[in-house]
């Protein structure tokens, strides 16, 4: 049990510090650096899952041989970077970027109700598009010259994921 | 590791399942209840497995005694799993602006407009927060239910905590 529970406190102190970092920078992160801050923020964090599980080793913290401190750290890694993957795409990623969360925010920010019309002033593909090309260029993936916006990479997060996903579907058979 | 070896095996019994549940069901939704009744069985599979599976020795790699971090790691596979199961159905706004300039090579500003505006990111998503009975519609005028109204409250806790602006 005292294996058990160490290996899960690794992963998820690394998944705390992770997070305490995340949210102490996102209150001073632009838009256009989110992408790369995460990414940031996913690195440092590591090292800082490795000096952990590192120290717990040199300090002979539990009695284990080398392979089993190494399964540990794999393990240990894995529960860390699921979390971290959960929060980022279940959490953090809903806020700041899903429509729908959006479309909350702005019919509640009219108690009585709010006319679609008026919504749609407040909230529509501009803004959308403004939000997104923020972001894009930020992070590298898209640049603008001459007003005429061109992908600057091949590969990015979203075609990552899309591809998964496509798999998914094929399999689903959709 | 054993442990978590079979936890690792019964999640993907269980994302199995739940493929073979969708290419006999309905196409047009999404079954994420189905695979959460479907994690819960395989869950509790696992942990029968659990009680059933001699450890082997402790001393060895393959005997560490990791029966709680299996199940922790089953329970975390599940919605990361979910996510793509939702994107084989959702396209974002993001991803179609960067589909848009692979497939044209560049677009204008006023291109990309055109490309979101005709997915129609806001009528379907308004659409969809209409059927869940988040958003209720009076006429044209959008209230939102009390679902709703939790919801923005959760989201106004989220701003205070990140202190960020409003997304979307």
């Amino acid at each position: 049990m005292a294996i058990d529970l160490t290996v899960l406190a690794m992963g998820f102190g690394s998944f705390v510090i992770f997070l305490g970092m995340h949210l102490v920078l996102m209150r001073c992160v632009r838009p256009e650096a989110l992408l790369k801050s995460i990414t940031g923020l996913f690195a440092v964090s590591v090292a800082a899952h490795l000096a952990v599980v590192g120290n717990l080793w040199a300090f002979k913290v539990l009695d284990l041989t080398t392979g089993q401190w190494l399964a540990a750290l794999a393990v240990s890694f894995l529960a860390y970077g699921l979390a971290a993957f959960n929060y980022i795409l279940c959490v953090f990623g809903p806020y700041e970027t899903s429509v729908r969360m959006r479309l909350v925010r702005e019919i509640a920010a009219v108690p009585a109700g709010i006319a679609e019309k008026d919504l749609r002033e407040r909230y529509n593909e501009g803004v959308i598009v403004d939000i997104r090309l923020r972001r894009l260029i930020g992070s590298g993936d898209i640049h603008v010259e001459d007003g005429i916006y061109r992908s600057r990479t091949a590969e990015n997060v979203f075609f990552l994921l899309d591809r998964v996903a496509g798999t998914l579907k094929t399999w689903i058979g959709k | 590791m054993l442990y978590i070896f079979l936890a690792l095996l019964s999640f993907c019994a269980c994302v199995g399942s739940h493929i073979h549940f969708c290419r006999s069901a309905s196409k047009t939704v999404l079954h994420s209840k189905a695979f959460l009744g479907l994690v819960g069985c395989f869950l509790g599979i696992y942990a029968i497995l659990c009680f059933l599976v001699p450890a082997p020795s402790p001393a060895s790699v393959w005997g560490m005694p990791l029966k709680l971090t299996g199940g922790v790691l089953f329970v975390l596979c599940a919605p990361a799993y979910l996510t793509f199961y939702v994107l084989t159905q959702l396209m974002s706004p993001s991803k179609k602006i960067l589909l848009v300039l692979r497939a044209q090579g560049g677009a204008s500003y006023a291109q990309l407009v055109e490309a979101v505006r005709l997915e129609a990111f806001i009528d379907t998503r308004l659409n969809d927060l209409c059927a869940s009975g988040c958003v209720i519609r009076q006429g044209d005028v959008c209230v939102l239910s009390p679902s709703g109204k939790s919801i923005a409250a959760t989201l106004a806790f989220c701003q205070r905590l990140f202190g960020r602006n409003i997304g979307g």
